[in-house]
């Protein structure tokens, strides 16, 4: 019992920072299933042809707009059963309106089959594939429905996953890059190049963003390409987003720039390149994680926003923005409200890296509680 | 001729004070004004001095921690290398930082909560790049050992520690390289009275181990008497008095050294201390009184007192910067 | 009860429930205060010396609980504000809080609000204890202001506490700690943050007021020069226990119990034994949640008697009628 104890102990003394914060990190509930949804997201986001039951840009014939598929757990006598059975639908015009309606057609069950052979895809560009997530043998399966195109919205969202993830970790890295340098040159040298730095911070955070946005994005030529305007994007959100962390990182610079173990460093005779890297930015970093997990969703925010206005990624590129621009309309939100699913999307993968950011927080000073 | 391993001559460092959206210099703050004092090889020179007085900037500037403004400051290290310190260039300064080095006062913020302890004993080793690894893990086990660092805890990181420990690895970085010489900047007043005792006394031993010199930063007097041999004692920027132990307390000749010995407070409850008490309170620094910093406090100033600043005068060892430092009789420390 | 007594803390332990477990800042400790007397604790870090005096004024954090004991006010003789059972919002503490008795904080700059001026919180203090009228209360804070010894008090009055220095801070807090006369005064290391001729000054000031108002302090510091020029009677503590309390003469000339007979050897006096070892007490002052069983002091006592020390909590052995300590080698010597 005692040894349990001790051995308990000493691995808490003997434990890394990171170490530290994991254990507290793990109290935190929400942060915790939060990041248990963006695993799966990041998942999603690395392998869309394996969880897609098509590509994004696969027609089902005439099914525009085709409502989400039915599932039911029944087998042939109306008993329940294991094996999930999806019905077709059929079109008919409704004698009333004159529209074509989609109904439920009974004959025409498939069960829905697990990694099962489809559409033949290439993970990474070049590892070739077939199996699919689930799918049925014949015909079709849309469990979020179809769009105006007859596009399977469950594969484009897994899709649009991945451009939106990466957009924001890219523009995120971008912003990383320019604000540890901006922050630490500005904080560690004072004077007047902190001075220009801090005008120049303001300045860039006293432009209202959206207009900012809109006017770069018009000036982004038509003739483009989708793949180059997706890299603008990503670019122009890490120029406008570093502000935020270079004012951090300049501020967690200078309040330890007098502390004393650094004045113990300079006087081990450790060079200025072994004192920001080795003993300053360690102590801080972790604030740091915090505060581009906390801007994370604002990222994917914009480029969600952006893509929405129309002002960012086009078709054929998917993205969440994307998906919900085409939901923007009347005549689906009466008709065909499953194109807003990917919404939940949005919606689930900002809540989730605030509360990553949330316990992060939290747990970030490991040593505000003495042992 | 005394053997000095450090001389300090007219040490100045002003701090200018900056206000409004240009920093134009609205003040200077003289943190340390004009000060010259010698320390011999193999001692302790206790620095006294209220907040304020300038006693860590002094620390820290002769170990060049902070730059000075102005002044000189002279190293005789045993191999008979005179170093004038303030002119050196980044590559000789890191070898003569071998040579000198600093224990702090607070045990949790001078240690780099990011480092092992082996890490952090080690970083002068590493930084100056001579010894292999096996070589710095020798040393940091060697001298762990006689700091009575337990040698199973060096993989740990310094939360696992109490403050007297920390201290000790604090000391540990200091002497990793060999110093000669030690700035100890009020090592021991942040610890508990039971932990305290041991640290003064692992000082002591390792200065007769390592024949260390050692300035003694503190504002307590009782441990400074205990630790030091010679006292300097400062009151604004400036030393006011320069004795040794014993002649300081039996013969104080600056008023202020009498008022400081007469409050310290006695751990004797049938001896009731009867304080001298100073008017008023220390001057702000940016604003400093004409002539002796000291008059509108002192209870003998004088005209003169209120005009001339006093410079400090030699009375064989004992200096002092005082006018009227010979007709003065005052109050000695009770207990000589 | 005599008719000497003011307070009376009886038995009293205080558990902090914390996410690492049970934390026992105050663990049994019994103590008096007589009237017109001051009574130190001394103690180092996690000794729970401040936990008392939170307790005292029922200001303790809201993750701490009073497990047993008493503290009872006798604010007229025979009968005792029992202020351990009084509900957390009860008129009766706001009352006793800041009127009868009162505290001196360690750090004034943090105790002062400084979106007020001095004025302004004294003035409040008083008219939420006393039926002054606005200008009666500002003349009675000018009045105190000037009996602290602070210069100029109708100046003063009207400024923030971040103007004052930090000798004047303490003063004024003094001031308002005083301002409506209470019985108790609880000076957590009023002194520490200050400089030596400052503390002399403060503790001066202290020991003047208190023959002017006619108080109890309890002072409580880890200073053992500043406990022996204030204190009359002293409870030395150690990891939430009283290891020995006596009068200040018992303690200082007579100490009875390892941890303080040691304690007084480790500080350094001036003019002994010039270049001399101290004497140390070996090892470290445990963490909270290692406390040791028995006695809190065994695993760093030199005379810890193995399987008994360690073992069981060591009973009080009175060894006059008002010297107190509880140590195990102190009871066998007896037998």
């Amino acid at each position: 019992m005692k040894t349990q104890d001790e051995n308990a102990k000493l691995k808490y003394y003997t434990a890394s920072q990171w170490q530290l914060i994991w254990w507290r990190f793990r109290k935190h509930r929400l942060s915790i299933i939060g990041m248990t949804i963006l695993g799966i997201f990041i998942i999603f986001a690395l392998f869309p042809e394996f969880f897609a039951p098509y590509s994004a840009t696969e027609r089902n014939g005439e099914s525009v707009l085709c409502p989400p598929s039915k599932i039911v757990f029944k087998n042939a006598e109306g008993k329940f059963s294991i094996v999930p059975k999806v019905y077709g639908f059929k079109r008919e015009r409704n004698k009333e309106t004159l529209k074509m309606d989609y109904v439920v057609d009974e004959s025409n069950v498939q069960p829905l089959k697990f990694f099962i052979k489809g559409e033949k895809y290439k993970l990474f560009g070049f590892l070739p594939g077939s199996i699919h997530l689930y799918g049925v043998e014949k015909g079709y399966v849309h469990l979020w429905g179809t769009d105006t195109m007859a596009r399977d919205i469950f594969s484009r969202t897994i899709f649009a996953t991945r451009s939106s993830l990466s957009i924001g970790i890219l523009g995120l890295a971008i912003a990383f890059i320019i604000g540890l340098l901006i922050g630490g040159v500005s904080g560690y040298f004072g004077g007047w190049i902190d001075n220009f730095f801090q005008r120049l911070t303001e300045f860039i955070r006293s432009i209202p963003t959206y207009p900012l946005w809109m006017g770069v994005a018009a000036a982004m030529p038509r003739e483009w390409g989708p793949k180059t305007v997706y890299f603008m994007m990503t670019i122009i959100l890490g120029f406008i987003g570093w502000t935020t962390l270079a004012r951090r990182i300049r501020s967690q610079i200078i309040s330890i720039r007098e502390a004393d173990f650094v004045i113990a460093a300079k006087l081990c005779g450790a060079s200025d390149m072994r004192i920001i890297f080795k003993h300053m930015i360690p102590t801080f970093i972790s604030y740091v994680i915090v505060d581009l997990t906390i801007s994370f969703p604002n990222m994917i925010l914009s480029e969600t926003s952006l893509s929405f206005l129309g002002l960012g990624l086009r078709p054929p590129v998917t993205s969440w923005g994307v998906l919900l621009k085409s939901a923007q309309n009347l005549n689906s939100i009466i008709n065909s409200p499953w194109m807003f699913i990917p919404a939940i999307f949005v919606i689930l993968a900002v809540l989730s890296f605030s509360f990553v950011g949330d316990g992060l927080r939290d747990a970030a000073d490991p040593y505000s509680e003495k042992s | 001729m005394e053997d000095n391993i450090l001389i300090v001559k007219n040490l100045s460092k002003e701090f200018p004070i900056y206000k409004g959206l240009l920093r134009k210099k609205s003040a200077i703050v003289k943190a340390v004004n004009d000060v010259s004092f010698e320390i011999h090889r193999g001692e302790t020179l206790g620095l006294v001095g209220e907040s304020g007085s300038g006693k860590t900037t002094l620390g820290r500037l002769i170990l060049r921690a902070i730059e000075p403004t102005s002044g000189e400051v002279t190293y005789n290290f045993a191999d008979e290398t005179n170093v004038d310190f303030l002119k050196l260039n980044k590559k000789q300064l890191k070898k003569t930082r071998t040579k000198i080095q600093m224990v702090f006062q607070d045990p949790y913020s001078s240690l780099n909560p990011r480092m092992t302890v082996r890490d952090i004993i080690a970083e002068t080793l590493v930084a100056n790049k001579t010894m292999s690894r096996s070589e710095i893990d020798n040393r940091v086990r060697e001298i762990a050992d006689l700091c009575k660092l337990n040698l199973e805890h060096l993989r740990r990181f310094p939360h696992a520690f109490s403050g007297g420990q920390r201290q000790r690895i604090g000391i540990a970085r200091a002497l990793a390289v060999n110093p000669e010489f030690v700035v100890c900047d009020e090592s021991v007043s942040a610890l508990d009275v039971s932990v305290q005792a041991e640290i003064i006394n692992l000082f002591k031993e390792l200065q007769v181990i390592k024949n260390i010199t050692y300035l003694f930063i503190a504002h307590d007097l009782s441990i400074v008497e205990h630790i030091s041999d010679r006292i300097i004692v400062m009151y604004l920027g400036q030393i006011v008095e320069e004795a040794d132990k014993k002649t300081l307390f039996e013969n104080p000749m600056h008023p202020y050294t009498e008022a400081l010995m007469s409050a310290i407070p006695e751990p004797d409850p049938l001896r009731k201390m009867a304080p001298i008490f100073l008017e008023g309170e220390i001057p702000n620094p940016m604003n400093l009184p004409t002539g002796c910093y000291f008059h509108p406090r002192c209870h003998y100033a004088t005209e003169q007192c209120k005009k001339e600043m006093p410079c400090l005068r030699c009375f064989g060892n004992h200096k002092v910067a005082c006018h009227r430092a010979e007709e003065l009789h005052l109050k000695q420390y009770i207990k000589y | 009860m005599d008719n000497k007594t003011l307070l009376e803390v009886k038995d009293l332990a205080i558990y902090f429930n914390l996410r690492e477990g049970v934390l026992k800042a105050i663990d049994g400790i019994s103590f008096n205060v007589d009237r017109n007397s001051t009574v130190g604790i001394v103690g180092e870090s996690g000794s729970g010396k401040s936990v008392t005096a939170q307790a005292i004024m029922r200001i303790l954090p809201e993750t701490a609980e009073i497990k047993t004991g008493e503290i009872n006010y006798y604010k007229d003789s025979d009968n005792p504000i029992k202020i351990h059972e009084l509900p957390d919002k009860s008129p009766i503490l706001c009352d006793i809080r800041g009127k009868d008795i009162s505290m001196i904080f360690q750090e004034p700059m943090s105790a002062f609000s400084p979106l007020h001026t001095i004025g302004h919180q004294m003035i409040e203090c008083l008219r939420l204890h006393t039926p002054m009228t606005k200008q009666e209360a500002r003349e009675r804070a000018i009045e105190m202001l000037a009996k602290v010894g602070i210069s100029n008090p109708e100046k003063r009055v009207d400024q923030y506490s971040f103007e004052l220095s930090g000798g004047m801070r303490q003063r004024a807090m003094i001031a308002i700690a005083l301002s409506t006369n209470p019985s108790i005064v609880i000076a957590d290391e009023p002194t520490t943050s200050l400089d030596v001729t400052i503390q002399a000054q403060i503790l001066k000031l202290m020991k003047d007021m208190q023959e002017e108002f006619n108080m109890s302090i309890i002072f409580i510091t880890h200073n053992l020069g500043v406990i022996a020029q204030m204190a009359d009677m002293i409870q030395v503590m150690y990891l939430g226990k009283i290891m020995e309390a006596g009068t200040a003469e018992e303690i200082f000339y007579e100490p009875r119990h390892p941890y303080t007979i040691n304690l007084l050897k480790a500080i350094p006096k001036i003019g002994s034994n010039a270049n001399g070892r101290l004497e140390a007490i070996p090892g470290q002052i445990p963490g909270p949640f290692d406390i040791p069983k028995g006695c809190k002091f065994c695993t760093r006592c030199p005379s810890a008697i193995k399987g008994l020390c360690d073992v069981r909590t060591p009973e009080l052995k009175m060894f006059s009628e008002t010297h107190s300590v509880s140590c195990w080698k102190c009871l066998e010597q007896e037998k």
